[in-house]
Parts: C-alpha cells; structure tokens; sequence
C-alpha cells in the first residue's frame, strides 16, 4: 500500500499494540508497505518506508520496492527449499547406511542358514537307514528349521519365549498329536540362535516320539514341564521331557543325528546337561543348564 | 599334552560343528574338540595343544582374534570359517584362509592341508 500521508489514513492509530507510532519513532508521513509473499502466498514479511515530508513515493518507487519484494521472496522460498533438500539428503543417507547394514546381515543369516542345511544334510545322509527314510527325515528337519525361522521373525529377530520354541517345534513335528503334549513353564527368553536349537532338539524328541515312543500311538502322552531356580547366580533352568502311555521303551541300538543334536547340541548350547533316560514306562530327557542369558 | 592328529572347532552352531566334526574325522583327524565359546576354546588349549583348528571368525558376537593370537604362539596352524562373504582381517592374520560357508569337505582340505 501506499500513501502520501499515513496520519490522514481513517485506519491509522487503530490497530494494537502502539495505537499509531510508538513514542521516540522518526516522524513519517509518506508510507509505502509492499508484503513478500512466498511462493505459496503466505507473506513472509514486509518492505517498509516511511518519509517525514507527505506524498513523497512515487509510481515508480512502488514498482521498484515491488520488484525487490519479489526477489527477496524468491530467495527466501530458495533457501527454504535448500533446507528442506538438506535434511531430506541427510535422512536418504542415514536410511542407506542402516540399508547396508541390513543388506550385510541379511547376507550373514542366509549364508549361515545354508550352512545349516548343508550341515542337516550330510548327517540325514550319513546314515545306514535307506535312502526314503533319510529324505523323509531330511524334509522333517527342514520344515522344524523353517518353523523356527518363523518364530523368530515374528519376534523380529531379537528373542523367543522357551514355550513358543518349543510349541511351535511339537506343532511342526507332530501334527495332531500336538494335542498330546503338554507343556509347563515359566517364561524364559531365548536369544534367536539358541532358540533355533531348541526347536531342532524338541523335532528330534519329537520324531522319536513318533516313531516309537508315546505319540506312536493313539493314547500316548507328553509332559514337558520346567521351572527355574533363581537359587543359584546366574539362575538354572531345570527341564524334563517324560513320555507315557506308549509301547515299551529300549534303548537304541545306535545313536543317530537325533541324540547328537538331543544330548550334544542342547548341552553345547545351553553350557549344561542333558540325559535322555530309555525307561521301559517311557523316555525320560532331563536338561539341566544355565538360564540363558535375555539378550 | 600334543595331539599332532587332532582338531579343535571353534563353532557357536552345534548343526555346523557336527558336520565340521564329521568332514575331518573323515580326512583322518581324531579326537575332535568342539568349543562352542571363547573360554571353552581358551580352556581346550590350556588342556591340549590340538595338531591344526578351524576357527569361525564371529562367536556370539565377539571376533576369534584372541584365539587366533594363542594358537599362533603355540605353533598351531589354523583356517577360519565365515558365513561372511567379505572378512577384513586384523594385519596379523591377512595371510591365514578363510573358508566362506557353506563350504565343501574338499575345499576344507586343501585350506587345511595348505595351512599345515
């Protein structure tokens, strides 16, 4: 706006907080007001002039503070503009570093998972027993390491509960017979790769079971009960897999990959003991170990 | 005590350990010491200096550096294991092989022949 003498305008002297000039301003009564309207055109500011003599500007002094005005504005919607690029560059390079890392991970797991079923491979068939029984048992194997993987995605990689490990395991593996095997026990965490060998444990108790313990049978019954003493520091965890109802236990005549990752791989694992009992009433595996550490 | 013929593993995956056990009982070694940790690892060699170890480069986390240095001082020869692809070794062990799992019994023993 512009106006050759402000103190004439009916709008002067009405607005807050000064009512008109504040004391001490330098007189003025020629005003020229022109806003600096974003891009947007929300008004970032204002150019203002005064003068103590009336009707000092002019047509031409209001063009040029207009096109000062506009150039200000495009310089203030330019640097907004660069800001708004800067942060958004910075959060693109963060999300690339974690991107890598992930990638790195990632590369990590699969690698070691293949491993892992290299290593599932060669020992189901490493074996005297004949070749569809090996890859049956392989293909059971498999299916019990993807439930695990699933287990743990599920909890984002980070920790499992010991009684989802171990669920989900006897679901994988027995199927119906499920419903036959119950489990009791506090709530312990497991870290992700002691949980893996939790599950491939459990598919081996399993597996025996089905084959020729309690769940060979319609009858037979599973209890799989654990406590933990916080007696000791750092705490134990005391487990025990008791079999019942089905045929008359012997003891193997040969150990196979089931008791090496039953009796050696939990014991590895869990840094404690692990005794699988062949009573003729029904197999017997007691774990006795460390509480593993929550991560 | 020596044991010329025998191997210590240094692997926190039993399933891996097993089939590492299993591939050199094959080649000929015996016994086999597994050690799933560090310490165990510390504690097989304070009992036992092994005839040759394969040492999988991260146990839980932590790198098998220290048990590289002890094995060094003992004159062992060793290979390491990784499931990763690209392993920057500290200056010491630039030298030493490193198998990338899975890897196959035989790739196990031209790295383990070489080193010994």
């Amino acid at each position: 706006m512009r106006s050759d003498d402000i103190t004439m305008d009916p709008r002067y002297g009405n607005n807050d907080p000064h009512f008109g000039m504040p004391k001490h301003h330098l007189p003025v009564k020629s005003y020229l007001a022109v806003p600096v309207r974003s891009r947007d055109g929300g008004v970032i500011g204002g150019l203002f002039f005064g003068h103590e003599k009336p009707a000092m500007f002019s047509d031409e002094h209001e063009e040029l503070i207009s096109g000062i005005a506009a150039q200000a504005a495009i310089a203030f919607d330019n640097a907004q503009l660069y800001r708004e690029a800067q942060v958004e560059i910075a959060q693109r390079k963060t999300i690339e570093a974690q991107q890598v890392l992930l990638i790195n991970e990632l590369n990590h797991r699969v690698k070691n998972t293949l491993a892992i079923v290299q290593g599932l491979a060669q020992q189901s068939f490493k074996t005297d027993l004949p070749t569809e029984d090996a890859k049956a048992a392989f293909g059971a194997r498999l299916h019990a390491l993807a439930a695990a993987h699933s287990l743990l995605t599920r909890q984002n990689w980070e920790e499992a509960l010991l009684m989802e490990a171990i669920r989900d395991a006897v679901v994988a593996a027995a199927g119906e017979a499920a419903g036959r095997v119950h489990c009791e026990g506090p709530d312990v965490i497991l870290p992700p790769q002691t949980a893996v060998t939790w599950a491939m444990a459990i598919h081996e108790l399993c597996t025996n079971a089905i084959k020729y313990g309690a769940l060979s049978n319609k009858v037979g019954t599973v209890t799989v009960r654990w406590t933990v003493s916080e007696d000791n520091a750092p705490p134990r965890l005391y487990l025990e897999w008791t079999e019942a109802g089905g045929p008359t236990v012997h003891a193997p005549s040969r150990k196979g990959f089931g008791s090496r990752m039953i009796e050696r791989a939990l014991a590895m694992e869990l840094q404690g003991d692990v005794t699988l009992q062949y009573q003729p009433a029904g197999l017997r595996c007691i774990i006795n170990a460390r509480l593993p550490e929550s991560p | 005590m020596i044991e010329r013929t025998s191997v210590l593993i240094l692997e926190d995956e039993p399933i891996l350990a097993f089939a590492l056990e299993d591939m050199l009982i094959d080649l000929g070694f015996e016994p086999i010491h597994i050690a799933t940790t560090i310490e165990e690892a510390f504690v097989s060699l304070s009992d036992t200096t092994p005839g040759a170890a394969v040492l999988d480069v991260n146990i839980r986390g932590v790198r098998s550096y220290g048990v590289a240095e002890a094995l060094v001082v003992r004159r062992v020869p060793f290979v390491f294991a990784t499931g990763y692809g690209d392993a920057e070794h500290p200056e010491t062990f630039k030298t030493v092989s490193t198998l990338t799992k899975p890897y196959t019994q035989e790739q196990l023993r031209i790295a383990l022949f070489a080193a010994m």
